[in-house]
């Protein structure tokens, strides 16, 4: 059985989190610090590859758009990356997965998921994702 | 109730991506189904009481027409009141202006494109006046060359409205805007109107509400624009000018040599004097 994200002050490893609105990252920075992440932010794709290569996470949450540099560019450049290439990466975006879904996925992330969303989804894709 | 026929009306999909074939009147007419298939508004199923198709596509017509007409907001910034809900911020107010409203406010430095950006979380920074923010939990504002360009409110779920539709009706009369909203991403709400536009879409059960100067927002991607192509231009200089170690002869772009080089011997420069003063010479097909 998959082991459950409990709260606590052990690591559980490192998410980094890409959003440009700093209200989502606090939020899912709060969540995920207690859930016993360490948490690295970037506000868009080109803070987000500069990210992943100085933090190697184990699972990057990526916001679909954003300036500069949207999620799915980042994904494409991320995936080149040596070292970065299987890093897990969730797309996390407020349009439907009828109409984003797969262009993630094609983009190299490798799940899906819809805002607004409940914890407990997140945290199934999580344990899904972090093995 | 005007927050009513506003969710009405937003709650039809956005011309002209999905079915918009929505005048009461014209259901009343004909009682039909429509879709759009590539670009075109197709019949679902034939007419029933006996309108004639002419009249029918009149109708839609005109449908369509005054449905464009109702959705248009040209309001200005500059003509945008201020309001209780923003809590004291407007687009186009200085750093300075921000500062005075919120003294603890820190700004971050000012990117090559003339962007700064700085955030206020009341319920985390013990510092904030919480109760001057009441119902907050994020504020965040973007700078362009010093004027507030971008604000983005993320109310908690004790804001007053509670709801897209709630908060659109709310803040359309608080602001005077216009019936013009239309439905953006999952559930949410977009007004554009002449130089800003709205959205709202709810996170963590609170409203997430932005303002957006849009001209600021093209000053900024033609800024980008610009040094991209900057970059470019630099990085296709820089690859202008190609050498033969074995035979130490450089070629520029267009002249390249009729054999490869191979990756070993190949060194590029930045310029032509920098190839010269490395002792190369230029090759004759390139003189």
């Amino acid at each position: 059985m998959a082991a459950q994200l409990n709260d606590s002050n052990q690591s559980r490893g490192t998410i980094l989190v890409v959003d440009d609105f700093d209200d989502t990252r606090l939020l899912l920075r709060t969540w995920l610090q207690k859930k016993g992440f360490r948490v690295v932010e970037a506000e868009n794709g080109n803070r987000a590859i500069a990210a992943a290569e100085s933090s190697h996470p184990d699972l990057i949450i990526m916001d679909v758009e954003m300036p500069e540099l949207d999620g799915l560019a980042a994904t494409r450049k991320i995936r080149e990356l040596k070292g970065l290439a299987a890093v897990p990466i969730l797309a996390v975006s407020a349009y439907g997965a009828d109409q984003y879904r797969d262009h993630a996925l094609a983009a190299g992330c490798n799940e899906y998921l819809s805002t607004p969303f409940e914890p407990d989804e997140l945290e199934r894709l999580i344990r899904a994702l972090i093995k | 109730m005007t927050g009513d026929r506003r969710l009405g009306t937003a709650d039809r999909p956005s011309l002209p991506s999905a079915i918009v074939f929505d005048s009461p009147f014209v259901h009343a007419m004909t009682n039909e189904k429509w879709k759009m298939t590539n670009g075109k508004f197709v019949l679902q199923s034939s007419l029933s009481h006996g309108l004639p198709p002419l009249a029918a596509l009149l109708i839609l017509l005109c449908s369509i027409t005054s449905f464009a007409q109702e959705k248009k907001c040209t309001l200005k910034l500059a003509d945008l009141p201020a309001s209780p809900e923003l809590f004291g911020f407007q687009l186009g107010m200085t750093t300075e202006q921000a500062k005075s409203r919120v003294p603890q406010l820190k700004f971050g430095r000012v990117d090559s494109f003339g962007v700064s950006k700085t955030s206020i979380n009341p319920d985390f920074d013990p510092r904030i006046d919480k109760a001057s923010l009441n119902g907050v939990r994020t504020v965040s504002l973007d700078f362009l060359d010093g004027r507030l360009t971008s604000l983005w409110f993320g109310y908690d779920s004790t804001f007053k409205w509670a709801t897209v539709p709630d908060f659109v009706s709310g803040i359309s009369q608080s602001l005077h805007l216009p019936d013009a909203w239309r439905p953006w991403k999952i559930r949410g709400q977009q007004l554009s109107c002449a130089d800003f536009e709205m959205t709202v879409i709810i996170v963590a059960e609170g409203p997430s509400f932005r303002i957006n100067d849009q001209a600021a927002e093209g000053t900024i991607a033609a800024r980008r624009a610009a040094k991209e192509e900057q970059n470019s231009a630099a990085e296709a200089a820089a690859a202008e000018i190609i050498a033969d170690k074995q035979t130490r002869v450089y070629y520029l772009d267009g002249c390249l040599p009729a054999q490869e080089i191979k990756e070993a011997d190949r060194v590029a420069f930045n310029s032509k004097g920098e190839a010269e003063k490395a002792g190369y010479k230029l090759a004759k097909s390139c003189q």
